[in-house]
């Protein structure tokens, strides 16, 4: 059976996981941007519902190396539940500061788990001598 | 628009709005301007730019259409027949407050850059695990 190292089903999540801290990221910026922009709807980055069903239907796969993750690319969507200001505008600085950082701990949570990953790969190819 | 260009639009936008803060103050008892009258207190005006998400932009700047505040003075050059100055309807506390909110409002947009920044960091670091 052919097997590319990185695309294996852990492999896969993570890195659908930076796409879509990624896309948060600048849905956020964007937001924090227009924080004095009258009438200014914030935008909301959804992923990880379509990540964990993607995930349950990879684990009825017969294989996880051969199961490939399918998640739609992270697409943002307009937030009208947030309550507005007079200005019409509904973005919180203080929301979108804590889900900023929020956001970026789970980037680098899943980059370090990427990581460690590459790093096990090489350990298996070298026999963990080092470099 | 990547992360790094929407922060930096914002950084720019709040830019753009602490001069305009600045000039008022400068301006708060101008009396004379190349328009003639008092100094106007401007305003910025943001928009959102098209695409989602696009960041933000200054799309004018404009004067405030309030009255000019009127000093009694009958020896200022400047003074009407009754001796009244008019002054710009610029208020300081109105101001000060505004330049706050910019600065605020700059900083988070520059917090969000280093959010960006870190990140870009981790993927970099991946290469080198």
């Amino acid at each position: 059976m052919k097997c590319n190292l990185l695309a294996e089903v852990t492999s896969q999540a993570l890195a659908a996981a930076l796409r879509g801290t990624a896309a948060r990221q600048a849905a956020l910026a964007n937001n924090i941007a227009n924080v004095d922009t009258p009438t200014f709807t914030r935008t909301e980055v959804e992923f990880e519902q379509a990540l964990a069903g993607a995930l349950r239907e990879a684990r009825r796969a017969p294989s996880h190396c051969a199961g490939q993750l399918r998640v739609p690319p992270p697409r943002g969507h307009e937030d009208h539940s947030a309550p507005r200001r007079e200005d019409g505008n509904n973005v919180s600085i203080e929301r979108e500061m804590t889900a900023l950082a929020r956001n970026a701990l789970a980037h680098r949570a899943a980059s370090e788990l990427l990581a460690s990953r590459i790093r096990m790969l090489r350990a298996v190819i070298h026999g963990n001598r080092r470099g | 628009m990547d992360c790094f260009d929407i922060s930096a639009s914002g950084l720019a936008a709040q830019r753009g709005r602490l001069n305009v803060i600045a000039a008022n103050i400068a301006n708060v008892e101008t009396t004379v301007t190349d328009t003639g009258g008092p100094y106007r207190r401007q305003q910025v005006i943001f928009a959102s730019k098209g695409s989602n998400p696009g960041g933000v932009e200054v799309v004018g700047v404009v004067p405030d259409p309030r009255e000019a505040r009127q000093v009694y003075q009958p020896g200022h050059p400047n003074a009407d027949a009754e001796g009244f100055v008019a002054y710009p309807n610029v208020n300081i506390v109105e101001e000060m407050v505004d330049l706050v909110s910019a600065t605020r409002s700059y900083e988070a947009n520059a917090a969000a850059f280093n959010a960006a920044k870190a990140m870009a960091q981790q993927a970099l670091d991946l290469g080198r695990a």
